[in-house]
């Protein structure tokens, strides 16, 4: 579905400065319009921010979009419209943070999320949903490249020969009327809302089975959507609490919860949904009533049936009144993701994230179907790729986009939908940023050419990209030259394979990692090379468990199968040498990591042998390493 | 031998129209239904000894090939007045096999017979290429070069281990057009007797349709059979019949009467559901007393409902329901025996 709106108005000769227009005004019977009205810019001063990067939307996909492109080198705005980042995973919604790790194989998502997902585990022990905003919140402001701007609504862009030159947003806490430049910009807003302002090409709704072959579609296209859900979570308390409900609440009696069954209190429910059969879009504010509604309603049910006496002396703490939302507006890149590619996963050229959920697609009804079962999850064996075509508008040529508004079918989204592929989504599209704009192509000239891809796979691989299918062929990488000894290796950790051009269990047999004996003694492992040769970054990929969940949650079963704090498997102490005729020149160390991926800058020094002793591991018996790198960089443009 | 066997195949598809079904119940042929790969098969109507239609049946005869390991499969099937699957018979001496000859154990038939029961099976979305793994292959020791792929790890719960294709022949032959058919067929015959015997059938799939089809014509026969499925339906099918129930007839005395005398014999949460109903209901005095004279069993939560149930028709309470309530007086929780004394105050200046 094209919108033309941008079009329309050029015709018409309103400049594009006009947020309103007179309601009596009717271009299309002849009259000719009043004076637009324009923002108040005594009141709202004009900020102008000229960067490479703007990233719409401060949701998990935009997060990881604004540091990739950060760490990149690229100056970033972040723009989000509300005073607390995660959007869907904030504390001010808090659906889970879903991938592939729900195949129970060995694909957890890696790079930026990874990271957050340590530091939250780590740092917020306490779970509590209001920290792990500011976990997020630390993330992004720590990096020097990105100007967050919070509680600032994009609402307008400027065009040009189909290209964004400028985007509006307003912030009424501060009432300033920020305008930015930017040479590339991403829809990370989940409604494609920078992308409708800009004309670029959607889809909304379901298409029929005809339009792709797509087994699970519809027989017959409609504009119904998944829904959205609200949560909610409660507290026990030491005598009974009584609860009666706001005399809108819904009703509900045994037979609504024929599929949905209530294993849990504490935390409130995904099939709590509504929203599906209206306009994801347009009625936010009815929807939300209608959920709140929805969700009083369970409440009561669980507190005054009777059927949930455990429930007795437990009370409301708290409900989200931001409706989490599943499905909007999918702009339409060079390649839409159908079933096919969900079920049969291929290795696009250019592949550049990975999913894993299953295909869990909800009947719109939500609550008003209770005789439905709230969803019909298709299973998948493997996890699949996404292509980078499928992360850029098919016509706004500086406009990419990441998270649940990339370009697929309906079928595709309800499984790319979920927050973990999103965010490996939003690294892949703030990378891609960074390259394009470090070598002056557009973002489908990437999408399409082969040796440019290469190169951008090999650094996303280098920064720990979740993507499937690529191995290690950085010529700038010395420890791919390198010779191996180690002071001890297990059966299946031969110290070789810190070079094999894997970093992580990819269910081929073999664990791709050094694995080493902690007990007898503190074990090393050495790369050396017959000619000397100057090095000033070392990097190493650490083990952090990616067979099991890690990801904050209200719900303690959720919970109960993860491991908080640093993750057992992950080297806490060691020390990196850097070594000539085995002379100690440079050491750095570590100590308490829990990181995944660490890395280490020395002055160049002229080395023969990097060594790496392992002090102490956070609960492993093995001392465990995927990967080690070894660089001399001129500069650090791709950290 | 190949010709013999084919010939006695041919034979056997060509089943009489009418007779006597193998238990000896009358059957007819209803459908010949088309399907793939076997061509025309008959179904026929079973009528029960009421003379009652009750279930469909098809005998099938088909081969199913493990990957290139092949065997003829015999089978009865039989399905339930709305094509759902009931069962299958197959003969001793021509059982379903996994991969390699191995005959299924009694695990695997309760296995299979979830798997057929499953209208919602990723078998019926999937092709079986997609459900092997065919990165681990198992070898035959019983044939020469045949060879399987194991079965995938994201689908072992919907299919029998080593079975995966009678699994999925077996979905796709009760789950396909024949169970269309037979539905399509059922509603051609439909009567308010054919639908009530639905209705006071034991099948949950024969409850619910019957429910979701049932006038409410004011014709006492639907209306007692509705209300009986509150007592007596499978799983959830009480709380369907609950919410079908027009509030007029929650108001009829023989009704009130009827549900709460029958308490004490339901699950836990029906009976708070039938509690939750009467909460706002005018009841009648022999309504209330069924309620007083069935409070023995009920937890705290439910006697405290039914007390209040019983405030707010204490002006229809009789004496002969005091004792129970005086009994309560003693109870030890607090907020009954209050209430009972409440309830007996308020009684008294009636």
């Amino acid at each position: 579905m094209k919108t033309k709106r941008r079009a329309f108005i050029k015709t018409l000769g309103i400049g594009s400065g006009a947020l309103f227009v007179s309601p009596g005004a009717s271009a299309l019977n002849g009259d000719t319009l009043e004076e637009p009205a324009v923002i108040d810019e005594k009141v709202f001063l004009k900020k102008e921010y000229n960067v490479d990067v703007l990233v719409a939307g401060g949701g998990m996909s935009g997060i990881c979009a604004a540091i990739a492109a950060a760490r990149n080198g690229s100056k970033v705005v972040l723009v989000q419209d509300r005073s607390r980042l995660g959007g869907n995973a904030s504390s001010e919604i808090r659906m889970h943070i879903s991938g592939a790790t729900t195949l129970h194989q060995v694909w957890r998502e890696t790079g930026v999320l990874e990271e957050l997902f340590l530091t939250n585990s780590v740092e917020n022990p306490q779970r509590s949903y209001e920290l792990w905003d500011f976990i997020l919140y630390n993330k992004v402001v720590s990096e020097p490249n990105i100007t967050l701007l919070l509680d600032t609504v994009v609402f307008e862009t400027e065009m040009d020969n189909h290209q964004i030159t400028k985007v509006k947003a307003l912030c009424s806490t501060t009432q300033e009327l920020s305008e930015i430049r930017a040479k590339l910009y991403a829809d990370c807003t989940g409604d494609g809302t920078l992308a409708a302002c800009a004309g670029a090409d959607y889809m909304l709704g379901r298409e029929a089975k005809s339009k792709w072959g797509e087994s699970l579609a519809v027989d017959v296209a409609d504009n119904k959507s998944m829904g959205n859900s609200i949560l909610f979570m409660s507290q026990e308390h030491k005598t009974k609490m009584p609860y009666t409900p706001p005399v809108w609440a819904r009703k509900y009696t045994t037979k609504d919860f024929v599929h949905r069954k209530i294993i849990s209190i504490e935390y409130g429910y995904w099939w709590l949904e509504l929203g599906g059969m209206g306009d994801s879009v347009r009625d936010g504010q009815q929807n939300r009533h209608d959920l709140l509604s929805a969700l009083f309603g369970v409440w009561d049910y669980i507190k005054n049936s009777g059927n949930h006496p455990e429930a007795d002396n437990w009370a409301l703490s708290w409900i989200g009144m931001i409706p989490g939302k599943r499905e909007s507006r999918r702009i339409i890149g060079d390649y839409i993701l159908k079933q096919d590619d969900i079920q049969k996963p291929k290795l696009f050229a250019d592949r550049v994230s990975y999913g894993g959920w299953p295909i869990d697609d909800h009947p719109p009804e939500g609550m008003d179907g209770t005789a439905m079962e709230p969803t019909r999850a298709i299973y998948i064996k493997e996890p699949y790729s996404i292509p980078l075509r499928s992360l850029y508008s098919r016509n706004i040529k500086n406009l990419l986009m990441a998270g649940r508004n990339l370009s697929a079918s309906h079928v595709a989204l309800s499984s790319t939908r979920v927050m973990a592929t999103c965010a490996a989504m939003g690294q892949a599209v703030g990378t891609a940023m960074s390259y394009c704009i470090h070598n002056n192509i557009a973002p489908a000239t990437l999408g399409n050419n082969e040796d440019h891809l290469k190169d951008f796979q090999q650094i996303l691989l280098r920064q720990d990209q979740s993507i499937l299918g690529v191995k290690n062929t950085d010529a700038n990488d010395f420890a791919r030259n390198a010779k191996i000894r180690a002071s001890s290796e297990t059966k299946t950790g031969a110290a070789l394979q810190v070079i094999d051009g894997v970093n992580r269990n990819i269910k081929d047999g073999s664990t791709h990692q050094w694995q080493a004996e902690m007990s007898a003694g503190e074990p090393w492992i050495e790369l050396y090379w017959d000619k000397s040769l100057k090095i000033n970054k070392i990097e190493m990929i650490l083990d952090t468990g990616l067979n099991r969940f890690l990801r904050i949650s209200g719900q303690d079963i959720v919970q109960a199968d993860q491991i908080l704090g640093p993750q057992p498997e992950t080297i806490s102490d060691y020390v990196i040498e850097l070594r000539k005729k085995n002379k100690v020149l440079a050491s750095k160390g570590s100590r308490n990591n829990y990181k995944r991926r660490v890395v280490h800058e020395f002055n160049p020094i002229d080395v023969d042998a990097v060594r790496i002793t392992v002090n102490k591991t956070n609960g492993d018996a093995l001392a465990r390493i995927f990967e080690i790198r070894c660089y001399m960089e001129a500069r650090t443009i791709n950290k | 031998m190949k010709i013999l066997v084919w010939t006695f195949i041919l034979i056997l598809m060509g089943q009489p129209f009418t007779g006597r079904s193998q238990t000896g119940s009358k059957q007819e042929q209803v459908i010949v239904a088309q399907v793939k790969g076997l061509g025309a098969v008959p179904v026929y109507l079973v009528y029960g000894a009421d003379n009652m239609p009750e279930t469909y049946h098809a005998y099938i005869r088909t081969p199913i090939c493990e990957e290139r390991l092949c065997y003829p499969v015999s089978i009865d099937l039989y399905w339930d007045l709305v094509g759902n699957f009931s069962k299958y018979e197959l003969p001793a001496d021509s059982p379903l096999t996994k991969f390699d000859h191995v005959p299924f154990t009694q695990a695997d038939h309760k296995k299979m017979y979830k798997i057929l029961a499953d209208k919602a099976s990723v078998l019926g979305v999937y092709k079986t290429e997609d459900l092997i793994d065919k990165n681990v292959q198992k070898v035959s020791s019983v044939v020469v070069d045949a060879v399987t792929g194991a079965t995938n790890p994201s689908v072992k719960n919907v299919v029998v281990d080593g079975a995966l294709y009678s699994a999925y022949t077996l979905w796709h032959l009760v789950n396909g057009c024949i169970s269309t058919q037979i539905l399509k067929h059922t509603e051609s015959m439909f009567s308010d007797q054919l639908l009530i015997s639905m209705l006071r059938s034991d099948n949950y799939n024969l409850q619910y349709y019957a429910l979701n089809k049932a006038p409410l014509n004011h014709n006492k026969t639907y209306e007692d059979a509705i209300v009986d499925l509150i007592i007596r339906g499978a799983t959830y099918i009480p709380y369907f019949a609950i919410e079908k129930l027009p509030l007029r007839l929650w108001n009829l005395s023989e009704y009130q009467e009827r549900l709460l005398a029958a308490i004490p014999e339901l699950k836990f949460e029906l009976q708070n559901e039938l509690l939750n109903k009467f909460k706002d209901l005018k009841l009648s005095k022999t309504a209330l007393l069924a309620l007083t004279n069935n409070l023995g069993g009920l937890k705290d939560s439910q006697i405290l409902k039914a007390l209040e149930i019983v405030l707010n028709n204490v002006t229809v309470l009789t004496s002969t329901a005091k004792p129970a309530l005086t009994k309560l007086l003693t109870n030890k929780n607090e907020e009954i025996s209050t209430k009972a004394a409440h309830i007996l105050e308020q009684h008294k200046t009636n």
